[in-house]
C-alpha cells in the first residue's frame, strides 16, 4: 500500500500537517505567557492533569516526526539517485528558496527540537531556571513555567537560537502546507492560488507569534518573578 | 549575431562526457535554435569533425523529439516553446550558451544531446490506454462527454512526451508526464472502467524506471512546452490514494 | 507486372461488404503462428499493428524514432473527415465519396474511395472509445467544422492537434499490445531493404541506429506504413526524417510505384525566411474558414498591409472562385497564390507570400472567438515570425506537404509483390491527384484499423505457409547489398555535406517538378539529377563510422534514395501530359489558367516498374473505370 513514492509522500504530507496543527496549538499555549504567570502556569498544570491525553498527543507527535523524517530521507535518497549527473547550472522557474531547502531546514529544525526538549521539557540546559516554583491559588506550589521561559529568553544565545530555529520553521512552512495539500490531491483551479498565499500567511503569523516571546523577554516587557 | 556555445559532447552511453566550446559568428535572429545547430554541424562536418548529435524531427513543436537544456532551462528560456520552435531572436549578440542533454538516470545519454526516453513508452504500455477492441465500440455520439471534461482531458492529452518535465524537476521525477496521461483518460467517461488499475500500474512502472519523487517544486509545469498543469498531479495523487487505500477491486 | 486491382463485383455500395464476406479467414489458433512485420508507426502503422495484434497475430513493429509516438502523423492539425452527418447538413457516405473523388480530380478508384467513405464513420467511433478528446459542444456531443473542398461540416477535430490525438490513441493501443507481449517493438531501427523470396515479401533488413548493427527479420507478410516523400523537395512541411527509402527500396525489389508525380502543395504555410531554412511550417487549413486571403492589386506595392486601403486589395480567391472562396481546394488555392506572386504581387521577403487576414473575422466575431478557434496557431506563427497575427495579417505561402503517389496497391492494399502490403500515405490508393483536407488521417486509420485486418488474413490464408528463416541465402544477399551501400557512403569521404546535396536536389525539384511543371523544366531536371547523383556518390562527406549513432549516415542513405527517386518523379510528371489535381503542367491549362484534364488519354494509374540500374523504368497502366460518377471539370467557381 505504501510501496510507491506517491503514497510515501502522502505520509510525509499527513504527518507534516499534524505537526503544523501542533505548531498552532503550541503557540496558542505559549502566548499565555503574555497573560501573566498565573495563566500560563495553570495551563501547564492543566496539561499535566490530563496525562492520558498529553501522552497520546506526544506519541502521535513523536510518531509523526519519526515517519516524516524517515520517509523524507528515503525519498530524497531515491531522488539523488534519479539524477546521477547534475547540470552545470539550473535556471529555476517555479520552485522557491523554501522548496529547495526543505531538507536542510527540516534537519535543522529536527536538531533544534532535541535541544528545545532538553531545555524546556527535561530541564537539562539551565536546571536552575527549571527548578523555580510558583504558588498557584488553590493548587499550592507548582513548576514555574513563566519564569523559566522568561529567564531563559533573557539569555541572549538561547533567544537567538530560538529565533533562528523559528525562522527555519517558518521557511519550511512557506512550502510545506500548500505542498502537503497538493500531495494529498487537494487542488482547485479557483482555490489553489489563495491556498498557496494562505500557506505563506500562516507561516508568517506563526513566526511572528513564536518570535514575539523571546523578543518581549529580551526587551524586558516580560520579567521573571524572582 | 555572434555566439559562444558550450555543448555537452559524449561519444556513447558509457563514456564520460564534457563541454566543448564553439564560436558562431553569423547567426541570424530569424533562425530557429536547431537551424543554428545545423549551421554549426555543417561547419563541423566540413572541418572533418564529428557533428553534434541532437534529436529532432517535426520542428513544429509537436513530435516531442527535440529537447536540450539551454542555459539551465529545458527547451531554453522561452516558456511554452520547444527547442525547435525557439528562435535566435530570444538571444543577444555575444551571448554565451551552455547546452546540455536531459539529465536523469531514467534517460541515459546515448550520444551528445540524445537521450533514451524509452522509459516513457514502458510507462504508457503499463496502463496508459483504454482497452477497446477495434470495431467493438458504440457510436461516437452514444458517449456524450461534458465539454468541461473534454477540455480538461484535452489539456492533459496535449503532452508531447518530450521529457522536459523530468529534465526540469530537481528530483528528476516523471510525475507530470504520468499524471497527464492518468488525467487525460481518467477525466473521460470512457476511461472510468480502468481508472484505478491504470494509475496503479503506471505509477509502479514509473518507479521501476528510476525516476525521482514529486516534491511539488512545480518546475515541471513551468518547463512544459505545452503548459500542462500540476493540477493533474493532484488528480493522480487522489486517484492513487483511493486505489491504494480503498483497494482497486472495491472501487466502482 | 500484374495490375489486377481485385475490385469486387457488384454495386458500389455493396462491394466492400460483399468482399468481406468472401475473404478467407485465418483461424484464431493459427493467427499467432503468423509473424507480421510492420514498418512505421504513424496512424496507419500503429493502428494496423495494434489491431492485428488484438486479432492474435505475432506482430513486429519497426520505427526509426525513439518512440512510436513521434511519427509525423502527429503533426496533422486540422481534423479528420467522416460521413457521420451529425450536423444534419445533408452529408452521406456518397457525398464524402463524391467530394473525395472529385477533389482527387478523378484519378482514383471509385471502389477504394467509396470504401474509405464507408469506414470513415467507424473510425470516429473507434477513436472516441479510445479516449481521443475531440472537440465537443456544450451538449456533450461531438462538434464538426467545415474544411476545404466540401460544402458540409464533416470534420472532427481536437483543437489544432487532431493528428497528435489520433496518433496517441493508436500509439496507446499499440503499447497495450506491447505490454500484452503480442507486439515486439523495435525502436531506433531503420528499414534498409526488403527481402523477397520466391516472389513473396518475406522479410526486411534493418539497421539499429544506436549501435549500427544490421539485422535480418523474417516474417509471413510485410506492411509498409512509412509515409510520404515530400522531403524530396528538401523544404517541405514533413518532419526532417521523413523519407522515401522504404517504399523506394520495395520499388527496386519489384513493387510498382504509382503516380509518383502526384504531390500536394499546401497553401497555408509560413514562408521561408532565409538560406538556413531547414523546413517549412504548416498552419492548419482551418485558418481559411475565417481568414481572408489577399494581395495588393498593384505589383510591387511595398506598403505595410494595414496601410493598403480596402479597394486596393485583391481578395483573389473570393474573386476567382465565388462559391468556395477562401475554402477552395488546396491545389487551386496554392496555384492561385503562385500566380499572384509570379505577377509580382507577392508580399514579404522575396515576394513569396500572400496575406491571410483575420481583421474582418475579429471585427465580426470578436478577438476571443478567434483566439479560441486558432489561439495555438496564432501563437505558433508569432513564435516563428515574431509578428502578431491579431494585429498584422499573416503571411503564407504554399509548401510541399503530402504525396498522393506511392506504391501501387490493389483493393486489398497489397502491392505487386505478394505479401507486401502498403498502408497510409505510402500507398497511392485513395486521393487521386489531390487530397482533400482532413482526409489523410481518415485514410491512414481506415487502412490500419478497418481494411488490412480483413485483407491480410485473406492473403495469409490463400497461400501455403512458407517457413522462411533469416538463414535463407536471399537474406544474406540483401544484407550484403545493404552493407555495401553503407560502406560506399562512408568511403566516399568527399567534400560536400549530405545536406548540401539534399538542398540542391530540393531546389531543382521545386523549380522543375513543384507547383507547376513544364516539359522543358522536367527535361532539365532529368538531365541534372543523374549528374548530381553521380557527384553525390563521389563527393559526399559522411563523418564518423557505421558502428555508432551516426545521424549523417542515416541521412546520407535517405538522400541517396531521393536522388534516384526524384528521377522517377520527373519521368512520371513528364509523361502525364495533362493537368490534374496537384499535377499542373503549364502546357495544359484552360484559357483562364485552370487545370486541363485529358480524360481520354490519362484516366489511368501510371505504375512504374523498376527494370535495373541505369535502365529506364517501364510504365504500366491501370485504367480507371468510372461507373458511378460522371467525370466533370472540377469547378469551384
Amino acid at each position: 500500500m505504501f510501496r510507491t513514492t506517491v503514497m510515501q509522500k502522502a505520509i510525509v504530507a499527513v504527518t507534516g500537517l499534524v505537526m503544523v496543527l501542533f505548531l498552532i496549538a503550541h503557540l496558542s499555549g505559549n502566548l499565555l505567557v503574555f497573560a501573566g504567570p498565573a495563566a500560563i502556569n495553570s495551563y501547564a498544570v492543566g496539561l499535566r492533569d490530563v496525562a492520558a491525553l498529553l501522552w497520546t498527543v506526544r506519541i502521535v507527535l513523536l510518531g509523526s516526526l519519526v515517519l516524516h523524517v524517515y520517509f523524507t530521507i528515503r525519498l530524497r535518497r531515491l531522488s539523488y539517485q534519479a539524477r546521477p549527473v547534475s547540470y552545470r547550472q539550473q535556471q529555476y522557474a517555479a520552485s522557491t528558496f523554501a522548496s529547495r531547502t526543505m531538507l536542510l531546514t527540516g534537519l535543522l529544525i529536527f536538531s533544534y527540537v532535541a535541544f528545545h526538549l532538553a531545555h524546556f521539557t527535561w530541564g537539562k540546559i539551565y536546571p536552575q531556571y527549571y527548578a523555580a516554583t510558583y504558588f498557584l491559588d488553590g493548587r499550592g506550589p507548582v513548576h514555574d513555567v513563566y519564569s523559566m521561559v522568561v529567564r531563559s529568553f533573557q539569555v541572549w544565545w538561547i533567544a537567538l537560537l530560538y529565533i533562528v530555529a523559528v525562522t527555519f520553521v517558518a521557511l519550511h512552512l512557506v512550502h510545506a502546507t500548500q505542498s502537503a495539500l497538493q500531495t494529498l490531491g487537494i487542488y482547485h483551479r479557483r482555490y489553489t492560488e489563495p491556498i498557496r498565499k494562505a500557506s505563506i500567511v500562516l507561516a508568517v503569523l506563526l513566526w511572528i507569534g513564536y518570535v514575539s516571546i523571546p523578543v518581549a523577554a529580551m526587551a524586558h516587557l516580560l520579567e521573571p518573578l524572582s | 549575431m555572434k555566439l559562444t556555445l558550450h555543448i555537452w559532447r559524449q561519444a556513447g552511453p558509457n563514456v564520460p562526457g564534457r563541454f566543448e566550446t564553439y564560436q558562431l559568428d553569423d547567426v541570424s535572429p530569424h533562425m530557429s535554435f536547431l537551424e543554428m545547430l545545423d549551421v554549426l554541424n555543417e561547419r563541423l562536418i566540413a572541418e572533418g569533425k564529428d557533428p553534434v548529435a541532437f534529436e529532432h524531427d517535426c520542428r513544429e513543436g509537436i513530435c516531442g523529439s527535440c529537447g536540450m537544456v539551454i542555459n539551465g532551462s529545458p527547451h531554453g528560456p522561452r516558456q511554452r516553446t520547444t527547442a525547435c520552435q525557439l528562435h535566435m531572436r530570444m538571444f543577444r549578440d555575444g551571448d554565451e550558451l551552455w547546452i546540455e542533454p536531459w539529465r536523469a538516470r531514467a534517460f541515459p545519454v546515448l550520444k551528445d544531446l540524445i537521450v533514451d526516453r524509452s522509459s516513457f513508452d514502458r510507462i504508457i504500455a503499463a496502463g496508459g490506454y483504454i482497452s477497446c477492441h477495434t470495431g467493438g465500440v458504440p457510436d461516437a455520439n452514444a458517449i456524450p462527454v461534458p465539454k468541461p471534461a473534454a477540455d480538461r482531458a484535452f489539456d492533459a492529452a496535449a503532452c508531447i512526451g518530450c521529457g522536459a518535465c523530468v529534465a526540469a524537476c530537481p528530483n528528476a521525477s516523471a510525475m507530470l508526464f504520468v499524471a497527464a496521461k492518468v488525467a487525460h483518460l481518467g477525466s473521460l467517461p470512457q476511461g472510468q472502467p480502468e481508472r484505478y488499475r491504470r494509475v496503479r500500474r503506471m505509477v509502479e512502472q514509473m518507479e521501476t524506471e528510476g525516476f525521482g519523487h514529486c516534491s511539488n517544486h512545480y518546475e515541471c509545469e513551468a518547463a512544459c512546452p505545452k503548459g500542462i498543469s500540476i493540477e493533474y498531479i493532484a488528480q493522480l495523487n487522489r486517484d492513487l490514494r483511493r486505489a491504494e487505500l480503498v483497494g482497486q477491486e472495491l472501487l466502482p | 507486372m500484374n495490375l489486377d486491382s481485385k475490385i469486387p463485383a457488384g454495386p458500389l455500395e455493396e462491394k466492400w461488404q460483399r468482399h468481406k464476406n468472401e475473404l478467407k479467414l485465418v483461424s484464431p489458433a493459427n493467427k499467432r503462428k503468423f509473424k507480421i512485420l510492420v514498418v512505421g508507426t504513424g496512424l496507419a502503422g500503429a493502428s494496423a499493428a495494434a489491431t492485428l495484434a488484438e486479432l492474435g497475430y505475432n506482430v513486429h513493429v519497426f520505427t526509426y524514432h525513439d518512440s512510436p509516438r513521434r511519427a509525423h502523423s502527429i503533426a496533422a492539425q486540422g481534423g479528420i473527415n467522416a460521413a457521420k452527418n451529425y450536423p444534419n447538413d445533408g452529408d452521406s457516405v456518397w457525398r464524402l465519396f463524391y467530394d473525395t473523388i472529385k477533389g482527387g480530380d478523378f484519378r482514383s478508384r471509385e471502389a477504394n474511395v467509396y470504401r474509405l467513405a464507408e469506414v470513415s464513420v467507424n473510425i470516429i467511433d473507434q477513436c472516441v472509445a479510445q479516449g481521443v478528446p475531440f472537440a465537443r459542444e456544450y451538449s456533450g456531443y461531438l462538434d464538426n467544422r467545415s474544411f476545404g473542398g466540401a460544402q458540409v461540416s464533416r470534420t472532427f477535430y481536437a483543437r489544432g492537434q487532431t493528428g497528435q490525438q489520433l496518433l496517441l490513441g493508436a500509439y496507446q493501443a499499440l503499447m497495450r499490445m506491447v505490454d500484452a507481449r503480442r507486439i515486439t517493438l523495435w525502436t531506433r531501427e531503420e528499414m534498409l531493404d526488403l527481402v523477397v523470396i520466391d516472389g513473396h515479401a518475406k522479410g526486411i533488413i534493418t539497421r539499429n541506429l544506436v549501435t549500427g548493427e544490421i539485422r535480418r527479420h523474417a516474417g509471413d507478410a510485410v506492411l509498409l506504413c512509412t509515409g510520404g516523400y515530400s522531403n524530396v523537395f528538401f523544404l517541405s512541411t514533413n518532419a526532417k526524417n521523413s523519407n522515401v527509402t522504404a517504399i523506394y527500396r520495395a520499388y527496386k525489389r519489384g513493387a510498382g510505384f504509382a503516380n509518383p508525380c502526384f504531390t500536394q502543395i499546401h497553401p497555408t504555410c509560413i514562408p521561408p525566411s532565409g538560406e538556413y531554412q531547414s523546413k517549412l511550417t504548416l498552419m492548419s487549413e482551418s485558418l481559411r474558414n475565417d481568414g481572408r486571403i489577399w494581395v495588393p492589386k498593384k505589383a510591387g506595392d511595398q506598403r505595410p498591409p494595414n496601410e493598403i486601403p480596402e479597394e486596393e486589395r485583391d481578395y483573389y480567391l473570393e474573386r476567382l472562385y465565388p462559391s468556395y472562396g477562401n475554402l477552395s481546394p488546396r491545389d487551386i488555392a496554392s496555384r492561385a497564390a503562385k500566380r499572384v506572386c509570379d505577377e509580382g504581387r507577392g508580399v514579404g521577403p522575396g515576394g513569396l507570400g500572400v496575406y491571410l487576414d483575420f481583421s474582418d473575422a475579429i471585427k465580426r466575431l470578436g478577438r476571443d472567438v478567434i483566439e479560441q478557434r486558432y489561439g495555438n496557431l496564432f501563437e505558433m506563427y508569432e513564435r516563428i515570425t515574431g509578428e502578431n497575427p491579431y494585429e498584422v495579417p499573416m503571411r503564407i505561402y504554399p509548401a510541399p506537404h503530402y504525396t498522393m503517389g506511392g506504391l501501387w496497391v490493389d483493393y486489398n492494399l497489397m502491392s505487386t509483390i505478394p505479401g507486401l502490403h502498403v498502408l497510409g500515405e505510402a500507398n497511392f490508393s485513395d486521393h487521386g491527384a489531390n487530397r482533400l483536407g482532413a482526409s489523410a488521417l481518415m485514410q491512414g486509420l481506415a487502412d490500419g484499423y478497418f481494411i488490412i485486418p480483413y485483407t491480410l488474413g485473406h492473403y495469409l490464408a490463400s497461400h501455403p505457409k512458407m517457413e522462411v528463416t533469416t538463414d535463407h541465402p536471399e537474406f544474406q544477399r540483401v544484407e550484403e547489398e545493404a552493407r555495401a551501400r553503407l560502406e560506399r557512403l562512408m568511403a566516399a569521404k568527399g567534400r560536400r555535406t549530405v545536406m548540401s546535396f539534399h538542398r540542391e536536389l530540393g531546389k531543382l525539384m521545386w523549380d522543375n517538378c513543384g507547383m507547376s511543371r513544364t516539359a522543358d523544366g522536367l527535361r532539365t531536371a532529368l538531365e541534372r539529377i543523374p549528374v548530381l547523383r553521380a557527384e553525390f556518390w563521389e563527393n559526399v562527406l559522411v563523418p564518423g563510422s557505421g558502428q555508432e549513432l551516426n545521424q549523417n549516415l542515416e541521412y546520407a542513405g535517405r538522400v541517396a534514395d531521393f536522388l534516384e527517386f526524384a528521377e522517377l518523379m520527373c519521368l512520371d510528371a513528364l509523361h502525364r501530359e495533362e493537368s490534374c489535381g496537384g499535377h499542373f503542367r503549364e502546357e495544359y491549362q484552360t484559357p483562364d489558367g485552370e487545370a486541363l484534364r485529358k480524360d481520354n488519354d490519362f484516366a489511368y494509374v501510371a505504375v512504374w516498374e523498376y527494370t535495373g540500374p541505369d535502365l529506364p523504368p517501364r510504365l504500366h497502366k491501370e485504367p480507371l473505370v468510372f461507373e458511378n460518377v460522371k467525370l466533370t471539370v472540377r469547378s469551384y467557381k
